[in-house]
This record gives structure tokens, C-alpha cells and sequence, in this order.
């Protein structure tokens, strides 16, 4: 019974306290403070917007007028032939054949000019003088072995027994190479 | 700016100013704080008036704004120190009449502010915005983007804590809880 209510009473304080936790005064003139606010938040935008193609404006003109100036104080130039530098004196090989530009979509009727070689086009004339690099030496004992002569290749298989023994009755080989 | 939209927007300062400001100061629980922060709300408001007639609910629009614009100032404001159930009883007890005689005004504000911030976050948000006269639990869920449902059993749990913290405080016993 205590316990219920002491219960009771805690949830009325609860009741109250929570009531009065939300109770609140606003200022007076807090709707008016808002509005002005706002109204001044706007109306400096509205400004702004209101400027922007003005100042847009102003800027192009200004350009125009830098553009313009620039384009006043710089003549154009004149230039002659008689003013133009002589070009440079080209160092080209003498033997070097100029590229030819081959001419593939020629008109009908038009007859091609055949190309004449000229003299100095056939290449370089080489004196026929001794090449300066010498043959490599070559040691007399490097094919000293090797037969040059017939003799000596008929001599070499006489040391050596034949693979292939000799058939019967087929003498003619043998005895031919005997006899020498 | 249309014509249409500044008639709009003031209609909406005028209808909402004071709501919106009950709620912040339900928040911030600091008058000048409060009136800064639903200036700001307005402000925001102010910067979205051309969108104003696709929103199907405004007062709850401008709610949810006011509530976001609030907790940031909370934030940003001084740390608001940890309280302890212990320092709220001892403040109790200093008060030399009993608890529901001393239960004034503002001790007693005072004290459920203490007891309130003592309370985890989840909890806390909605019973602080049930304790805006105008608020009733659905605009609470839109606020806080929960289900109603969920509003009513947060503010539900939320009361039987107050309840035993406050029970223990005036039976002189340590708080079950904290």
C-alpha cells in the first residue's frame, strides 16, 4: 500500500515536472525579429541579382574598349618583296637526289616528262685505290694437312683397311688400286 | 523573389515562430541560444522558398530543421558536464522542505533537466520533444526518422526510468540505475 503509493505520487510529480519542463515565454517580438531578418537576407540578395547583369555588362564594355585600344596602337605591317631577307644558302650534298613529288592523280592528256638521270645522280665515283685494312695473316701450318694434289688424296687410302670387304671374284678394284 | 513566396514565407514565421522556438529551447534550455538558433531556422527556411509549396508538410519540415539546427548548437556549444545521480540527490537534500513541498517550479525544472541529461541519447530525444505542448508523436517520429511505434515505447522506457531515479531520490535510496 506504501509502496503503490509512493508510486502515485512520484508519477504525478513526474506528471508535473515533465509539463513544466517544455513551458516556455518566447519574446515578444520574436516574429518581428524573423521578418526583419529575413526581409534583409532577401533584399541583399535581391541586390545582388539585380547587379550581377549590370556588372556583366560593364565588364564586356571594358574588354571591348581594351580590345579595341590594343588594335589601334599596333599598325599592321607592310612587307614588300624587296624587304624580305634573301634565304640562306643551302649545304645540301651534291650527290643527293632531290625527292621528286610523284605527281599519282595526273589530269588525263597529260603526259608524264621521263625522268632523266642525271650525272651526278649515278653515286659516288669511288677511286679504286688499295683498302687500307690488310688481310688477316694466315700461318702457314693452318691447312698444311689437308691434300691439294691428287696423289696425295689417291695415297690416303692405302693406310686405311676398307669398310666393305671386297666381294669374291670382283678384282678389278682391288687389283687396280694395288697396283699403284 | 515572388510576391507569392514573401507572403508564403511570413505566413510560415507567424504561424511557426513561437512553436519552433519552444522546441529549440526545449533543446538548448537558454533563451538567447534559442532565439539564434530559430532566427538560423528561418534563415534556412528562407534560402528553400521556392521549394516551399512541393513540401506537403511544412510545420514538420520546419521541426525536423529546428530539432538539426538545435543538437548542432548543442554540440557546438559548451560540453555540458556528465551529471551524477549522486550530486543531483545531494542538491536534493539540501533543500530544507521535503521533496514535493520544495518541488517548485523551477527546482523541480531544474532537476528533471539533471535527471534528463543523465538518461541515454535514444531516450532522451523524445520525451524532451513530447514536452513541447504542440508536438504529438507523429511529427516526433518525422523529426527523428523513427516509427511511431518506436516513439511511444522510447517515451514509454524513457518515463519508467525517470520513475525509478526519481523514486530512489525520494526514498533516500541510491538510484537502481544511472
Amino acid at each position: 500500500m506504501l509502496l503503490e503509493n509512493n508510486e502515485r505520487r512520484v508519477d504525478e510529480i513526474l506528471d508535473r515536472t515533465l509539463a513544466a519542463y517544455g513551458e516556455c515565454e518566447p519574446p515578444q517580438n520574436l516574429e518581428e525579429d524573423i521578418l526583419k531578418l529575413v526581409r534583409a537576407t532577401g533584399s541583399r540578395r535581391f541586390s545582388a541579382t539585380r547587379w550581377l547583369p549590370v556588372l556583366a555588362l560593364a565588364a564586356g564594355v571594358l574588354v571591348g574598349v581594351i580590345v579595341i585600344r590594343d588594335w589601334r596602337s599596333v599598325p599592321a605591317a607592310k612587307t614588300t618583296v624587296g624587304q624580305l631577307a634573301a634565304p640562306a644558302p643551302r649545304n645540301a650534298a651534291p650527290n643527293v637526289e632531290r625527292h621528286r613529288p610523284v605527281d599519282k592523280a595526273a589530269p588525263t592528256g597529260f603526259q608524264r616528262r621521263p625522268i632523266v638521270p642525271k650525272a651526278h645522280a649515278a653515286g659516288p665515283q669511288m677511286p679504286a685505290e688499295e683498302s687500307p685494312i690488310s688481310p688477316l695473316p694466315q700461318s702457314p701450318l693452318a691447312f698444311s694437312d689437308i691434300p691439294s694434289s691428287p696423289i696425295e688424296i689417291e695415297a690416303l687410302g692405302k693406310d686405311t683397311a676398307p669398310l666393305i670387304p671386297d666381294l669374291p671374284g670382283d678384282d678389278s678394284s682391288n687389283e687396280g688400286g694395288r697396283e699403284q | 523573389m515572388s510576391e507569392e513566396a514573401d507572403d508564403r514565407l511570413e505566413s510560415l514565421v507567424k504561424e511557426n515562430a513561437r512553436f519552433v522556438y519552444r522546441l529549440v529551447y526545449s533543446v538548448l534550455r537558454n533563451h538567447h541560444d534559442a532565439e539564434d538558433v530559430t532566427q538560423e531556422t528561418f534563415l534556412r527556411v528562407c534560402r528553400h522558398r521556392s521549394q516551399l509549396k512541393d513540401i506537403q508538410d511544412l510545420r514538420a519540415w520546419i521541426a525536423c530543421i529546428a530539432w538539426r539546427s538545435a543538437l548542432t548548437r548543442r554540440r557546438t556549444s559548451s560540453a555540458r558536464a556528465v551529471v551524477n545521480l549522486d550530486d543531483v540527490r545531494d542538491s536534493l537534500k539540501s533543500i530544507q522542505t521535503g521533496p514535493e513541498e520544495a518541488a517548485g517550479k523551477e527546482q523541480m525544472r531544474s532537476l528533471l533537466d539533471r535527471l534528463m541529461q543523465s538518461l541515454p541519447t535514444e531516450l532522451r530525444d523524445p520525451l524532451i520533444l513530447s514536452t513541447v505542448q504542440e508536438i504529438r508523436s507523429p511529427e516526433i517520429a518525422a523529426i527523428l526518422g523513427i516509427p511511431e511505434v518506436t516513439v511511444r515505447t522510447r517515451m514509454f522506457r524513457a518515463r519508467q526510468l525517470l520513475k525509478e531515479k526519481l523514486s530512489a531520490l525520494i526514498g533516500g535510496t541510491r538510484a537502481p540505475r544511472k
